[in-house]
Protein backbone atom coordinates (compact mmCIF):
# COMPACT_ATOMS: atom_id res chain seq x y z
CA UNK A 1 0.00 0.00 0.00
CA UNK A 2 1.25 3.64 -0.59
CA UNK A 3 0.65 5.66 2.48
CA UNK A 4 0.88 9.07 2.68
CA UNK A 5 -0.40 9.91 5.78
CA UNK A 6 2.47 11.89 6.83
CA UNK A 7 0.45 14.68 4.34
CA UNK A 8 -1.85 14.94 6.72
CA UNK A 9 -0.42 15.52 9.81
CA UNK A 10 1.57 18.51 7.61
CA UNK A 11 -1.72 19.97 7.03
CA UNK A 12 -2.73 19.93 10.49
CA UNK A 13 0.43 21.33 11.44
CA UNK A 14 -1.01 24.91 10.06
CA UNK A 15 2.81 25.71 8.44
CA UNK A 16 1.71 26.42 4.86
CA UNK A 17 0.09 30.04 5.43
CA UNK A 18 1.74 31.39 2.06
CA UNK A 19 1.60 34.48 2.63
CA UNK A 20 3.80 34.97 5.30
CA UNK A 21 6.78 33.29 3.34
CA UNK A 22 8.99 34.81 1.29
CA UNK A 23 9.32 34.15 -2.99
CA UNK A 24 12.45 32.50 -2.35
CA UNK A 25 10.54 30.48 0.08
CA UNK A 26 7.96 29.56 -2.12
CA UNK A 27 10.27 28.77 -5.34
CA UNK A 28 11.58 26.09 -2.28
CA UNK A 29 8.20 24.95 -1.99
CA UNK A 30 7.30 24.23 -5.35
CA UNK A 31 10.56 22.61 -6.18
CA UNK A 32 10.44 20.01 -3.08
CA UNK A 33 6.61 19.62 -4.25
CA UNK A 34 8.00 19.15 -7.82
CA UNK A 35 10.15 16.48 -6.19
CA UNK A 36 7.84 14.98 -4.25
CA UNK A 37 5.55 14.34 -7.04
CA UNK A 38 8.53 12.67 -9.05
CA UNK A 39 9.53 10.69 -6.09
CA UNK A 40 5.20 9.55 -6.05
CA UNK A 41 6.04 8.74 -10.02
CA UNK A 42 9.06 6.88 -9.16
CA UNK A 43 7.03 4.66 -6.45
CA UNK A 44 6.31 0.94 -7.63
CA UNK A 45 2.47 1.08 -8.30
CA UNK A 46 0.59 -0.77 -5.44
CA UNK A 47 -0.50 -4.28 -6.14
CA UNK A 48 -2.15 -7.15 -4.25
CA UNK A 49 -0.88 -9.04 -1.75
CA UNK A 50 -0.27 -13.25 -1.91
CA UNK A 51 -3.89 -14.49 -1.80
CA UNK A 52 -5.92 -11.11 -1.86
CA UNK A 53 -8.51 -10.36 -4.13
CA UNK A 54 -7.44 -8.27 -6.94
CA UNK A 55 -9.51 -4.98 -7.88
CA UNK A 56 -10.45 -4.08 -11.68
CA UNK A 57 -8.37 -0.75 -10.98
CA UNK A 58 -6.06 0.59 -8.35
CA UNK A 59 -7.74 2.88 -6.89
CA UNK A 60 -6.76 5.83 -4.30
CA UNK A 61 -8.41 7.69 -1.05
CA UNK A 62 -8.06 11.40 -0.84
CA UNK A 63 -8.92 13.81 2.10
CA UNK A 64 -10.09 17.49 1.61
CA UNK A 65 -11.04 19.87 4.41
CA UNK A 66 -11.45 23.63 4.61
CA UNK A 67 -9.64 24.44 7.61
CA UNK A 68 -11.18 27.15 9.87
CA UNK A 69 -9.48 30.28 11.29
CA UNK A 70 -6.76 29.45 8.06
CA UNK A 71 -6.87 32.90 5.52
CA UNK A 72 -8.86 31.28 2.51
CA UNK A 73 -7.45 33.39 0.43
CA UNK A 74 -4.35 31.39 0.59
CA UNK A 75 -6.19 28.38 -0.09
CA UNK A 76 -6.90 26.78 -3.81
CA UNK A 77 -8.42 23.28 -4.37
CA UNK A 78 -5.34 21.54 -5.30
CA UNK A 79 -3.84 22.22 -1.91
CA UNK A 80 -6.10 21.70 0.34
CA UNK A 81 -7.01 17.97 -1.16
CA UNK A 82 -4.30 15.12 0.46
CA UNK A 83 -3.82 11.42 -1.04
CA UNK A 84 -4.49 9.15 2.18
CA UNK A 85 -2.96 5.81 0.23
CA UNK A 86 -3.70 3.26 -2.80
CA UNK A 87 -4.71 0.64 -2.65
CA UNK A 88 -5.45 -2.66 -5.53
CA UNK A 89 -7.05 -5.71 -3.33
CA UNK A 90 -10.20 -5.80 -1.11
CA UNK A 91 -8.38 -6.62 1.69
CA UNK A 92 -6.22 -3.52 1.19
CA UNK A 93 -9.21 -1.39 0.78
CA UNK A 94 -10.72 -2.24 4.08
CA UNK A 95 -7.62 -2.04 5.69
CA UNK A 96 -7.79 2.03 4.99
CA UNK A 97 -11.39 2.39 5.03
CA UNK A 98 -11.61 0.55 8.60
CA UNK A 99 -9.30 2.75 9.98
CA UNK A 100 -10.98 5.98 8.55
CA UNK A 101 -14.31 7.85 9.82
CA UNK A 102 -17.52 7.68 8.51
CA UNK A 103 -18.63 10.52 6.16
CA UNK A 104 -21.29 11.00 8.78
CA UNK A 105 -18.98 11.58 12.04
CA UNK A 106 -16.83 14.48 9.40
CA UNK A 107 -17.35 17.97 11.10
CA UNK A 108 -17.12 21.28 9.09
CA UNK A 109 -16.49 21.51 5.25
CA UNK A 110 -15.01 17.80 4.54
CA UNK A 111 -14.55 15.76 1.56
CA UNK A 112 -13.73 11.94 0.75
CA UNK A 113 -12.48 10.96 -2.77
CA UNK A 114 -11.95 8.03 -4.08
CA UNK A 115 -11.04 7.86 -7.86
CA UNK A 116 -8.74 5.56 -9.95
CA UNK A 117 -4.97 5.53 -9.51
CA UNK A 118 -3.66 8.14 -11.57
CA UNK A 119 -7.21 9.99 -11.79
CA UNK A 120 -6.57 13.45 -9.76
CA UNK A 121 -10.27 14.43 -8.07
CA UNK A 122 -10.26 17.91 -9.93
CA UNK A 123 -11.85 18.83 -13.09
CA UNK A 124 -8.81 19.65 -14.76
CA UNK A 125 -7.82 16.56 -15.42
CA UNK A 126 -7.28 14.44 -18.42
CA UNK A 127 -9.82 11.64 -17.70
CA UNK A 128 -12.27 14.12 -16.39
CA UNK A 129 -12.35 17.39 -18.13
CA UNK A 130 -14.58 15.75 -20.72
CA UNK A 131 -16.32 14.30 -18.27
CA UNK A 132 -19.18 14.92 -16.12
CA UNK A 133 -20.76 13.97 -12.33
CA UNK A 134 -24.42 12.15 -11.09
CA UNK A 135 -25.11 14.61 -8.14
CA UNK A 136 -27.50 13.52 -4.83
CA UNK A 137 -27.81 15.29 -2.11
CA UNK A 138 -28.58 13.80 1.35
CA UNK A 139 -30.02 14.44 4.17
CA UNK A 140 -27.93 14.38 7.40
CA UNK A 141 -27.64 11.07 8.42
CA UNK A 142 -27.71 9.45 5.13
CA UNK A 143 -24.38 9.99 3.99
CA UNK A 144 -22.15 7.19 5.86
CA UNK A 145 -24.24 4.32 4.33
CA UNK A 146 -24.96 5.63 0.87
CA UNK A 147 -21.11 6.29 0.62
CA UNK A 148 -20.33 2.92 1.81
CA UNK A 149 -22.77 1.58 -0.88
CA UNK A 150 -21.16 3.96 -3.51
CA UNK A 151 -18.31 2.63 -3.49
CA UNK A 152 -18.20 -1.03 -2.96
CA UNK A 153 -20.75 -0.92 -6.01
CA UNK A 154 -17.70 1.09 -7.63
CA UNK A 155 -14.81 -1.10 -6.34
CA UNK A 156 -16.70 -4.74 -7.31
CA UNK A 157 -17.67 -3.21 -11.07
CA UNK A 158 -21.03 -2.98 -10.50
CA UNK A 159 -22.00 -0.33 -12.79
CA UNK A 160 -21.15 -2.12 -16.23
CA UNK A 161 -19.74 0.99 -18.12
CA UNK A 162 -16.05 -0.47 -19.10
CA UNK A 163 -13.78 2.25 -18.27
CA UNK A 164 -16.16 5.53 -18.00
CA UNK A 165 -15.70 5.42 -14.14
CA UNK A 166 -13.40 8.02 -13.07
CA UNK A 167 -14.34 7.85 -9.07
CA UNK A 168 -16.62 9.00 -6.18
CA UNK A 169 -16.80 11.96 -3.86
CA UNK A 170 -18.67 12.58 -0.30
CA UNK A 171 -18.78 16.24 0.54
CA UNK A 172 -20.28 16.47 3.85
CA UNK A 173 -21.24 20.08 4.36
CA UNK A 174 -23.16 22.59 6.95
CA UNK A 175 -26.75 21.63 6.46
CA UNK A 176 -27.13 18.67 3.75
CA UNK A 177 -24.64 16.05 2.46
CA UNK A 178 -23.78 15.24 -1.48
CA UNK A 179 -22.34 12.29 -2.64
CA UNK A 180 -21.24 12.10 -6.44
CA UNK A 181 -19.55 9.80 -8.84
CA UNK A 182 -17.89 10.98 -11.76
CA UNK A 183 -17.65 9.74 -15.25
CA UNK A 184 -15.18 10.26 -18.50
CA UNK A 185 -17.34 11.21 -20.92
CA UNK A 186 -20.51 13.29 -20.39
CA UNK A 187 -21.51 13.12 -23.72
CA UNK A 188 -22.19 9.37 -23.45
CA UNK A 189 -25.73 9.44 -22.82
CA UNK A 190 -26.11 5.80 -22.66
CA UNK A 191 -23.40 5.57 -20.32
CA UNK A 192 -24.59 8.20 -18.25
CA UNK A 193 -28.12 6.33 -18.06
CA UNK A 194 -26.43 3.38 -16.89
CA UNK A 195 -24.63 4.96 -14.26
CA UNK A 196 -28.08 6.39 -12.90
CA UNK A 197 -30.25 3.59 -13.16
CA UNK A 198 -27.26 1.39 -11.08
CA UNK A 199 -26.87 4.41 -8.30
CA UNK A 200 -30.58 4.10 -7.70
CA UNK A 201 -30.25 0.45 -7.61
CA UNK A 202 -27.59 0.18 -5.48
CA UNK A 203 -27.96 3.45 -2.94
CA UNK A 204 -32.13 1.72 -3.25
CA UNK A 205 -33.14 5.21 -3.83
CA UNK A 206 -36.98 6.11 -3.55
CA UNK A 207 -38.05 6.77 -7.18
CA UNK A 208 -39.40 10.47 -6.55
CA UNK A 209 -35.35 11.14 -5.71
CA UNK A 210 -33.44 13.98 -7.38
CA UNK A 211 -30.65 12.93 -9.35
CA UNK A 212 -28.55 16.24 -11.15
CA UNK A 213 -26.03 15.30 -13.90
CA UNK A 214 -23.51 18.07 -13.79
CA UNK A 215 -21.07 18.36 -16.49
CA UNK A 216 -16.92 19.62 -15.87
CA UNK A 217 -17.21 22.20 -18.12
CA UNK A 218 -20.54 23.71 -17.39
CA UNK A 219 -19.48 23.15 -13.47
CA UNK A 220 -15.88 25.43 -14.45
CA UNK A 221 -18.31 28.22 -16.98
CA UNK A 222 -20.01 28.36 -13.77
CA UNK A 223 -17.46 29.11 -10.97
CA UNK A 224 -15.59 31.38 -13.65
CA UNK A 225 -19.16 33.27 -14.04
CA UNK A 226 -19.55 33.78 -10.62
CA UNK A 227 -16.01 35.35 -10.11
CA UNK A 228 -16.59 37.39 -13.10
CA UNK A 229 -19.88 39.02 -11.49
CA UNK A 230 -18.20 38.99 -8.16
CA UNK A 231 -15.20 40.98 -9.47
CA UNK A 232 -17.52 43.49 -11.21
CA UNK A 233 -19.08 44.51 -7.95
CA UNK A 234 -17.35 47.18 -6.68
CA UNK A 235 -18.31 46.94 -3.01
CA UNK A 236 -18.07 43.32 -2.44
CA UNK A 237 -16.09 41.36 -0.16
CA UNK A 238 -12.65 41.14 -1.68
CA UNK A 239 -12.12 38.92 -4.74
CA UNK A 240 -9.64 36.35 -3.24
CA UNK A 241 -12.40 35.19 -0.61
CA UNK A 242 -14.95 34.49 -3.39
CA UNK A 243 -13.02 32.92 -5.57
CA UNK A 244 -11.32 30.09 -2.57
CA UNK A 245 -15.17 30.14 -1.98
CA UNK A 246 -15.80 28.94 -5.00
CA UNK A 247 -12.64 26.96 -5.68
CA UNK A 248 -13.93 24.45 -2.99
CA UNK A 249 -17.41 24.13 -5.14
CA UNK A 250 -15.21 21.89 -6.77
CA UNK A 251 -16.29 18.85 -5.08
CA UNK A 252 -19.75 19.44 -5.44
CA UNK B 1 19.23 -31.04 -55.39
CA UNK B 2 15.51 -30.95 -56.09
CA UNK B 3 14.06 -31.13 -52.91
CA UNK B 4 16.46 -28.38 -51.73
CA UNK B 5 14.72 -26.19 -55.02
CA UNK B 6 11.16 -26.66 -54.12
CA UNK B 7 12.05 -25.59 -50.63
CA UNK B 8 13.34 -22.33 -51.86
CA UNK B 9 10.58 -21.92 -54.24
CA UNK B 10 7.98 -22.29 -51.37
CA UNK B 11 9.91 -19.67 -49.50
CA UNK B 12 9.34 -17.18 -52.10
CA UNK B 13 5.74 -17.85 -53.10
CA UNK B 14 4.41 -17.75 -49.18
CA UNK B 15 4.41 -15.55 -46.33
CA UNK B 16 6.81 -16.32 -43.22
CA UNK B 17 4.58 -18.55 -40.70
CA UNK B 18 5.53 -21.82 -39.23
CA UNK B 19 5.84 -24.80 -41.03
CA UNK B 20 3.28 -27.14 -41.02
CA UNK B 21 3.60 -29.30 -38.19
CA UNK B 22 3.03 -33.07 -38.37
CA UNK B 23 2.27 -35.13 -35.61
CA UNK B 24 4.30 -38.02 -36.57
CA UNK B 25 6.33 -38.73 -33.97
CA UNK B 26 10.17 -40.61 -35.18
CA UNK B 27 11.64 -42.47 -32.52
CA UNK B 28 15.01 -42.32 -32.78
CA UNK B 29 17.45 -39.36 -33.07
CA UNK B 30 14.76 -37.28 -34.53
CA UNK B 31 11.98 -37.10 -32.31
CA UNK B 32 13.70 -34.42 -29.99
CA UNK B 33 13.37 -31.78 -32.74
CA UNK B 34 9.29 -32.50 -33.19
CA UNK B 35 8.66 -32.64 -29.95
CA UNK B 36 10.14 -29.38 -29.73
CA UNK B 37 8.02 -28.25 -32.86
CA UNK B 38 5.35 -29.44 -30.99
CA UNK B 39 5.71 -27.28 -28.05
CA UNK B 40 6.40 -24.43 -30.35
CA UNK B 41 3.15 -24.65 -31.57
CA UNK B 42 1.44 -24.95 -28.80
CA UNK B 43 3.01 -21.89 -26.80
CA UNK B 44 2.30 -19.93 -30.35
CA UNK B 45 -1.28 -21.03 -30.69
CA UNK B 46 -1.82 -20.38 -27.38
CA UNK B 47 -0.13 -16.81 -27.14
CA UNK B 48 -2.26 -15.80 -29.97
CA UNK B 49 -5.61 -16.98 -28.39
CA UNK B 50 -4.49 -14.84 -24.95
CA UNK B 51 -3.89 -12.35 -27.04
CA UNK B 52 -7.17 -12.66 -28.74
CA UNK B 53 -9.27 -12.75 -25.79
CA UNK B 54 -7.11 -9.13 -24.56
CA UNK B 55 -7.53 -7.56 -27.58
CA UNK B 56 -9.71 -8.45 -30.07
CA UNK B 57 -12.47 -9.76 -28.21
CA UNK B 58 -16.07 -7.75 -28.58
CA UNK B 59 -16.20 -9.48 -25.15
CA UNK B 60 -13.30 -7.13 -23.71
CA UNK B 61 -15.64 -4.42 -22.36
CA UNK B 62 -18.20 -6.22 -20.54
CA UNK B 63 -18.43 -7.88 -17.15
CA UNK B 64 -17.72 -11.20 -17.93
CA UNK B 65 -13.79 -10.11 -18.59
CA UNK B 66 -13.66 -7.54 -15.64
CA UNK B 67 -13.05 -8.33 -11.72
CA UNK B 68 -16.55 -8.24 -10.34
CA UNK B 69 -17.38 -8.58 -6.58
CA UNK B 70 -20.84 -8.54 -4.95
CA UNK B 71 -21.57 -6.09 -2.14
CA UNK B 72 -22.18 -8.94 0.00
CA UNK B 73 -18.84 -10.90 -0.75
CA UNK B 74 -16.86 -7.22 -0.22
CA UNK B 75 -18.48 -6.93 3.23
CA UNK B 76 -17.93 -10.67 3.55
CA UNK B 77 -13.91 -10.10 3.63
CA UNK B 78 -13.88 -6.57 5.65
CA UNK B 79 -13.98 -9.22 8.65
CA UNK B 80 -10.66 -11.09 7.79
CA UNK B 81 -7.05 -10.80 9.82
CA UNK B 82 -5.93 -8.81 6.36
CA UNK B 83 -8.56 -6.54 5.79
CA UNK B 84 -8.42 -5.80 9.73
CA UNK B 85 -4.27 -4.79 9.81
CA UNK B 86 -3.71 -1.52 10.88
CA UNK B 87 -2.03 0.51 7.85
CA UNK B 88 1.70 1.33 8.54
CA UNK B 89 1.30 4.95 9.00
CA UNK B 90 -1.18 6.04 11.17
CA UNK B 91 -3.55 9.21 9.44
CA UNK B 92 -4.08 12.27 10.82
CA UNK B 93 -6.14 12.35 14.43
CA UNK B 94 -9.51 13.23 12.88
CA UNK B 95 -9.93 10.42 10.36
CA UNK B 96 -8.36 7.80 12.15
CA UNK B 97 -10.05 5.37 13.85
CA UNK B 98 -9.30 2.65 16.41
CA UNK B 99 -11.23 -1.09 16.54
CA UNK B 100 -13.52 -1.81 19.52
CA UNK B 101 -12.95 -5.25 20.89
CA UNK B 102 -14.42 -7.74 19.49
CA UNK B 103 -16.01 -5.78 16.68
CA UNK B 104 -14.99 -4.73 13.50
CA UNK B 105 -17.03 -1.38 13.77
CA UNK B 106 -14.86 1.05 14.33
CA UNK B 107 -15.09 4.02 17.20
CA UNK B 108 -13.51 7.28 17.10
CA UNK B 109 -10.84 8.36 20.03
CA UNK B 110 -13.81 10.17 21.86
CA UNK B 111 -15.95 7.63 21.60
CA UNK B 112 -13.62 5.17 23.38
CA UNK B 113 -12.82 7.74 25.88
CA UNK B 114 -16.87 8.29 26.73
CA UNK B 115 -17.00 4.49 26.88
CA UNK B 116 -13.89 3.93 29.60
CA UNK B 117 -15.74 7.14 31.35
CA UNK B 118 -19.46 5.39 31.53
CA UNK B 119 -17.69 1.91 32.40
CA UNK B 120 -15.58 4.06 35.30
CA UNK B 121 -18.69 5.25 36.56
CA UNK B 122 -20.44 1.92 36.11
CA UNK B 123 -17.54 0.98 38.47
CA UNK B 124 -17.74 3.59 41.34
CA UNK B 125 -21.33 3.17 41.57
CA UNK B 126 -20.75 -0.22 42.10
CA UNK B 127 -18.21 0.29 44.60
CA UNK B 128 -20.53 3.09 46.04
CA UNK B 129 -23.16 0.30 46.26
Amino acid sequence: MNNKFDALKDDDSGDHDQDQSSPKDSEKEKTEDEDKEQNISKKKMVVPGAGEHPLQYNYTFWYSRRTPGRPASTQSYEQNIKQIGSFASVEQFWRFYSHMIRPGDLTGHSDFHLFKEGIKPMWEDDANKMGGKWIIRLRKGLASRCWENLILAMLGEQFMVGEEICGAVVSVRFQEDIISIWNKTASDQATTARIRDTLRRVLNLPPNTIMEYKTHTDSIKYVCLLVLLFSLQPFSLSLSVNVSMFTNLTSL
Amino acid sequence: MEVSRRRTLQKHLEPARPLRRCLHVVIGKQSAPVISDLKWWIKDVSLKLINYIINCSPMKNLSLCRISYSRDFLIALANCAESRRKPEFLPDKSISFFFSHGTSYPMTENTLKHISNVLKGVHKKNLMK
